[in-house]
């Protein structure tokens, strides 16, 4: 890989990886066990991340507003749980719901989107923060009658968090595992993920995954080349949100909980961290960058908990995850500014 | 006073300043004409210290002031020379009042201010006491409280004027096509004004495409051609029609197309243009050229067409009538436009010219797509494509590595080539081209101009090209149209003279003799 086609994020990470790791070394913290986790945090969220990729290449910007294919996910689970589907059931059908009701919510999010072109990211912001005290009135006024779910105490409303152990929880990472020696490669959680990657990688050489390029690339030249740019965007944005759907609940059954309510507030910031460090800009987004990014931001951050806990003062953990995430996102928007500006000038 | 010697200026390693030497005089008028992209804007650009210029690499030659050789780098440094220059786009503050838009960073203050200088109270008195002054020097009326956002257009030139003259050190005042949105009386006070800055000692350099307020007002005209000095007359020996012979040059027209005269069927009809009421069709199978000067509404027919500005008229085609900025009416009717502004509405810069030559042409090449039946999911039959791209750029002759290499690493000429590979791969039965040869060398402009000649003769293709390079239109043409004021002016097509064509530029007609 030539030394160009790293951005700075992504250098700064890897040499922050590597000092942890030497770190880690040096304080006797057992690697065999990182790797493992590193593995599964890597799928479990990698599809979360994925799920920016059709928005950033239909030209619509990194989807802020994630937490609400997150709740279309969470939608999905709530009705597999409520009717106590366990198991392959549970999981695939709390897939499918939560896509259906993903394109619904993705169709919405689309209609103010696309009333809304350049500001993207910010209404995306928005939107996505105002919609989850609406999700929060609808979990305590849902009508679920499976009591697991509900708060023990008057027995209505959803409980913050419903534990998955009877239903599918780790139904991905206990799949077809690969062990060798003490390390275990969670083959089925990584199949899912990397089966996914592929598909998009495969939409992304289609004839409308093509169109989707043109449109974040030159959005005026394919409108005026006679194609409803609306239309496609709107595409873009429904696909996004299903994905963040399936995401969810791939994530969910790897951390073992439904995690509803404020579940979904932060999960947006860590995926964009995630793939900018992956190398993608504003309007352009690969498998690759996911794959990269993700694995990047996952291990750094799970390596710099115990690191952090033994060297420094414990709570410098989630205050550094805090720092990178935003830092990285700070960073992305002033070089993209910077970037901007310098080819107006050029044009000039 | 002011001494230019040598001056150049490319971008990119176009020159489109080449060798310009001038000598400005304090006191006097000087008139600056030339067609649009002649250099004019540049040269004033250079003298004004634009961005533009030191960002694009600076300028060449040497500029001396009063005998002292000075260099230009930004606009705080030809303010500090005395230059100033008014633009054709006005400048000024809409919510602030006239006074204040005059004397802006330039205000008296009452004392010291508490703490920072920048805190100080405004001496209101003073400022419109000095702002009535600039303006009565001017010869205008303007009340300095007034709020500028209610000004007339005339007004606010005025303003524009008086701020730049409050500069003690002013020299040279530079107006950019001061006059083009006044009307007559209007024009005769802004004249009336430009000689009396002249007489308080400043030079003025007149920049206008109206030829009657230049004899008029300046003492001495310059003309640019291809961004070189191509004459420079006294007063005495002003006239019109040695402007115009000047302006667009007398070159030996070159190999011309032979033009068609039969009678065709109307293809595409506009009407009532601009609420006028007037006509104006174009027939299947011609070559139509559409000209005029900056700004007379030559773009309206295919930018209106495509919504990328407001269109006001109504178009039928073969009958047919077409809604305004609904593309794909457009694209099924197979009609293609191919902007003159080929970096934002006719290229992906940062995609492989395949791409660009490829991209929504599929229902007319369905072997680009392995899946015939579900394109919208069908990966690309690269096979097929690469073939196609490697026969286009051969054919147009585009100068690169091959179809992977990205547009934006083209020069001008070669993108202008990939935008003419895609409109041929459309294969329109109308299509429009706007300038298609600006900016791009000599030997290019040809193979282009030839391109569109025999997409037109191979295919019947109709072809409207706006541009406002006459010689070129005049070669390839079958009749050309000049626009004036938003309105077809006058539409030549047996006898295309040169000189004709740039008389009704300026909305003038020639007597024929």
């Amino acid at each position: 890989m030539k030394i160009k086609n790293v951005n700075p994020p992504q250098l700064i990470m890897t040499v922050f990886l590597l000092v942890l790791v030497a770190a880690a070394v040096a304080v006797d913290i057992s690697l065999v066990g990182v790797i493992n986790d590193a593995l599964i945090k890597w799928a479990m969220n990698g599809v979360i991340v994925l799920s920016l990729i059709p928005m950033i290449n239909v030209g619509a910007g990194r989807n802020f507003g994630m937490s609400i294919g997150l709740s279309a996910g969470l939608w999905g689970m709530i009705f597999a749980l409520n009717y106590r589907m366990t198991s392959w059931t549970g999981f695939f059908v709390s897939i499918l719901v939560g896509v259906l009701v993903a394109v619904v919510f993705g169709w919405l999010y689309a209609k103010i989107l696309n009333n809304l072109k350049l500001n993207e990211e910010i209404v995306g912001t928005f939107a996505g923060y105002s919609f989850i005290p609406i999700m929060n009135l609808f979990y305590t006024f849902v009508p679920v009658t499976n009591l697991q779910m509900l708060y023990p105490i008057g027995g209505q409303g959803l409980r913050p968090r419903v534990n998955l152990e009877n239903y599918f929880a780790l139904i991905l990472d206990n799949l077809w595992q690969i062990r060798i020696g003490q390390i275990v490669i969670p083959a089925g959680l990584l199949l899912f993920f990397f089966g996914m990657a592929a598909l998009l990688w495969a939409f992304s050489k289609t004839r409308t995954g093509m169109i989707f390029s043109a449109i974040a690339e030159n959005e005026r030249f394919v409108q005026i080349s006679g194609f409803d740019v609306n239309r496609y965007r709107t595409i873009g944005i429904i696909m996004s949100t299903a994905l963040a759907a399936i995401g969810v609940v791939v994530y969910s059954q790897s951390y073992g909980f439904l995690h509803l309510y404020d579940g979904p507030f932060m999960m947006s910031f860590p995926a964009i961290s995630a793939i900018v460090i992956g190398g993608a800009v504003h309007n352009k987004a690969t498998v690759k960058n996911v794959l990269v990014g993700t694995f990047l931001y996952q291990t750094t951050y799970l390596l710099s908990i115990p690191v952090a806990n033994a060297v420094l003062i414990p709570e410098m953990a989630e205050l550094f995850r805090t720092i990178v995430t935003s830092g990285i996102i700070l960073y992305a928007f002033i070089f993209e500014r910077k970037e901007s500006r310098n080819e107006k000038n050029k044009k000039q | 006073m002011l001494e230019i010697r040598n001056l150049s200026k490319q971008f990119d390693g176009n020159y489109v300043l080449k060798n310009i030497n001038m000598e400005i005089q304090a006191g006097q008028v000087y008139g600056l004409i030339g067609a649009n992209g002649s250099g004019k804007s540049t040269l004033m650009n250079v003298l004004n210290g634009h961005e533009k210029i030191a960002k694009s690499g600076g300028y060449e030659g040497q500029i001396f002031m009063d005998g002292e050789e000075v260099y230009i780098k930004d606009h705080m440094e030809s303010t500090r020379h005395g230059i100033s220059m008014v633009h054709q786009e006005l400048a000024l503050f809409p919510g602030m009042t006239v006074t204040e838009n005059i004397k802006i960073n330039k205000e008296h203050t009452k004392g010291k201010g508490i703490l920072l200088p920048e805190l100080a109270l405004l001496d209101k008195e003073k400022n419109e006491a000095d702002a009535s002054w600039l303006l009565g020097r001017i010869g205008t009326e303007i009340s300095p409280r007034a709020d500028v956002e209610f000004l007339t257009l005339n007004q606010k030139q005025f303003v524009e004027i008086a701020r730049e003259l409050d500069n003690a050190k002013i020299h040279l005042l530079i107006l950019d096509e001061p006059t083009s949105s006044l009307n007559i009386t209007e024009t005769q006070k802004l004249l009336a004004c430009v000689r009396d800055i002249a007489a308080a000692g400043i030079a003025v350099i007149f920049i206008s495409h109206r030829l009657e307020e230049i004899m008029d007002v300046c003492d001495k005209v310059f003309i640019l051609r291809d961004g070189q000095l191509i004459s420079a007359y006294e007063k005495a020996a002003f006239s019109v029609d040695r402007f115009a012979e000047d302006m667009v040059g007398t070159e030996v027209v070159k190999a011309s197309r032979e033009k068609k005269q039969e009678n065709r069927p109307v293809l595409l009809e506009y009407q009532n243009i601009q609420g006028s009421g007037q006509n104006f069709a174009i027939y299947e199978g011609e070559i139509i050229g559409i000209t005029g000067l900056a700004g007379q509404g030559q773009e309206q027919f295919s930018e209106g067409l495509f919504g990328l500005k407001p269109a006001r008229f109504d178009a039928y085609y073969r009958g047919q009538r077409l809604t305004p900025g609904n593309n794909a009416q457009m694209a099924q009717n197979d009609i293609y436009f191919l902007s003159e502004d080929r970096a934002t509405t006719s290229l992906f810069l940062d995609s492989p010219i395949w791409k660009n030559i490829i991209f929504g042409t599929e229902r007319k090449h369905p072997e680009f797509y392995q899946l015939k039946h579900c394109q919208p999911l069908s990966f690309l039959n690269t096979k097929a494509v690469t073939q196609y791209v490697n026969a286009v750029i051969q054919k147009l002759n585009i100068v690169c590595s091959g179809p992977d290499q990205k547009v934006r690493n083209l020069s001008g000429g070669n993108q202008q080539k990939v935008c003419i590979g895609r409109a041929l791969t459309f294969h329109p039965k109308l299509l429009f081209v706007g300038e298609p040869t600006r900016g791009i060398d000599v030997y290019s402009k040809e193979l282009i101009l030839d391109s569109l000649v025999s997409i037109n003769k191979e295919n019947n293709t109709t072809v409207v090209v706006s541009s406002g390079e006459l010689e070129e239109l005049i070669r390839i043409c079958d009749r050309v149209v000049v626009m004036y004021q938003g309105q077809v002016f006058k539409i030549f097509d047996k006898n295309m003279d040169l000189e004709d064509i740039t008389f009704s530029l300026y909305g003038r007609e020639q007597n024929e003799d």
